[in-house]
């Protein structure tokens, strides 16, 4: 029955703008790196040095800070906004799916479009520093360094599910898509204050992703065993919520 | 003994402690066309919301099909297809994409879709975008959502809400043939009996959150009565003269209604001698809207 639940949400997503926003996000990201990186190249090829790592770094960093918080905002408030938007609820929770299928699917679809569109941000950001390479010798680049991205980046697609799990739970839980908006924009206000504060970042949901790539660990450490136990326990209390909410 | 597939026992609802509905016992048979009716805001909507799942009763129980909602909620609602107020429809969707979803779920074959799109009237339409359809045939996909897979009942709040005249009697059509045609029992609310007089075998009335009838529809006609009806240029003084002169006597629209129809002479003279000109004074049968509106307005005063 699972499947066949989240197999609707995932239908549910035909000629929708979260689905492109998924696919265009990060390539609109690409484009700016490719722009930067090859304006910059005068400064970078000076020391003699590889491009690669400081492209790589700068569009994990730029797309941790300011692109992704404003994506999962985004599209959470979209894909509750498909249900919201045409009072659809009362049809969809008068259907015998269990009710905690619907939710969790929905998280589930929502988890999968941002790791979509990581995977495609690997994937441009990659295509594009072979365009630079081939368009561009003076940039020097050498072989792609895909331990220093890909691990960065498997960091951030962990570190933010507390805070993907807390925007799902507030998209669905006010109809609004201002609520859900404003809610979101606050959140990655305040968390880009709080990676600052050595107290505060390392708890904060919407801080943990910038701290996961500050940090340079290389492996799952005490930032995403946190941030994926906190989308456990918050997805859960959401579920509970969300099961014994009144459709009135 | 009766087959009735949706029993309810004193069920209520409280919102924020004040009852939306009090009381209300239902009993629907296997194969009729109940009629739910009640004014706007008398607590139709809220008792649909609670044979769905959707909202939890405050007291009492609900049985549907022969099972009991709080247990069986699942087995039920793969059994009960429901189209509540507007139609809830993916407008970026097509037609056919919209009935995927419910198919899906109810894990339905396939030509389950062809099937209820042809029993909706829309086999042509089902590759065009909902946004471009219609309020009657959003309405109409809105019903064929409801009849996929094995559905024993279905029900409708209001399927006639914001559609012009010939939706209404397509809409009525649709209605009429479901219980001969595909074994499925109706269970439909609306604010005006008129509107349902003709397909309904069944009524139910709610008033202010009660019950105040239930019984079929044959029943129903037994209780409509003869009446004086009597035209008067001001009405309000007209009956407050009556009154004060022993008569009972109701306003309907413009008119005054008496129930007693040989006091047509003496209330003309009361009439005239106090001032009145009197345009119309006839007996007649009260209609069963009218029948339904002295229940409705009773429970009000």
């Amino acid at each position: 029955m699972f499947f066949r639940v989240f197999s609707t949400e995932c239908l549910k997503l035909k000629r929708t703008l979260a689905l492109w926003m998924a696919l265009v996000s990060p390539l609109v990201m690409v484009l700016i790196q490719f722009g930067i990186t090859w304006k910059a190249s005068d400064g970078l090829v000076r020391d003699g040095k590889d491009a690669w790592p400081v492209m790589v770094r700068q569009t994990v960093e730029v797309w941790t800070l300011l692109m992704m918080p404003m994506f999962v905002t985004l599209e959470t408030s979209l894909l509750a906004g498909l249900e919201n938007s045409g009072k659809n609820w009362k049809a969809l929770l008068a259907l015998p799916a269990p009710r905690w299928m619907v939710y969790v699917s929905k998280l589930v679809v929502t988890i999968g479009l941002l790791w979509t569109a990581h995977a495609v941000l690997i994937a441009g950001t990659a295509a594009s520093g072979l365009m630079l390479k081939l368009l561009h010798p003076a940039l020097n680049m050498g072989g792609m360094p895909l331990s220093p991205f890909a691990v960065p980046m498997l960091r951030v697609s962990l570190s933010t599910l507390l805070a993907v799990a807390i925007q799902h739970w507030v998209s669905l839980r006010w109809h609004s898509f201002t609520v859900a908006m404003g809610f979101g924009m606050c959140a990655m206000v305040v968390g880009v204050f709080t990676v600052q504060s050595k107290a505060l970042g390392a708890w904060f949901p919407w801080s943990l992703p910038i701290r996961a790539v500050l940090d340079g660990a290389t492996g799952v450490d005490r930032i995403t065993v946190f941030a994926v136990a906190g989308m456990i326990v918050v997805a859960s209390a959401g579920c509970w919520e969300f099961v014994r909410r009144e459709i009135a | 003994m009766t087959d009735f597939v949706i029993r309810t026992d004193a069920i209520g609802k409280l919102f924020r402690g004040k009852p939306a509905v009090r009381d209300v016992s239902l009993h629907v048979e296997r194969g009729s066309v109940y009629a739910f009716l009640g004014p706007n805001g008398a607590g139709k909507s809220t008792t649909i919301r609670m044979l769905l799942g959707l909202l939890r009763p405050s007291s009492g129980d609900i049985s549907v099909l022969g099972l009991d909602l709080r247990r069986h909620r699942s087995e039920i609602l793969a059994r009960v297809g429901s189209l509540v107020e507007s139609p809830s429809l993916y407008e970026h969707l097509t037609a056919r994409e919209n009935l995927e979803i419910p198919r899906r779920i109810l894990d339905a074959p396939r030509s389950d879709i062809d099937r209820v799109l042809g029993i909706a009237g829309l086999e042509n339409a089902g590759g065009k975008l909902v946004g471009s359809f219609s309020l009657g045939m959003k309405q109409r996909l809105g019903l064929a959502q409801a009849l996929l897979g094995e559905r024993e009942l279905l029900i409708l709040d209001e399927p006639t809400n914001g559609l012009d005249p010939s939706g209404i009697q397509e809409m009525r059509l649709l209605i009429r043939q479901l219980p001969t045609t595909h074994g499925v029992t109706v269970f439909l609310s609306s604010h005006m009996l008129s509107e349902v007089e003709q397909v309904a075998t069944h009524v139910g009335v709610l008033s202010q959150g009660e019950m105040v009838y239930e019984g079929t529809i044959g029943e129903l006609a037994g209780m409509r009565q003869s009446c004086l009806r009597i035209g008067v240029n001001d009405p309000g003084s007209a009956a407050v003269l009556l009154t004060r002169h022993g008569w009972d006597v109701e306003r309907a629209g413009e008119y005054l209604m008496s129930l007693d129809t040989g006091a047509g002479a003496a209330i003309n003279r009361t009439l005239v001698e106090g001032g009145f000109a009197v345009h119309h004074l006839a007996v007649e049968s009260i209609s069963l809207e009218e029948v339904f509106l002295k229940m409705t307005r009773a429970e009000v005063a």
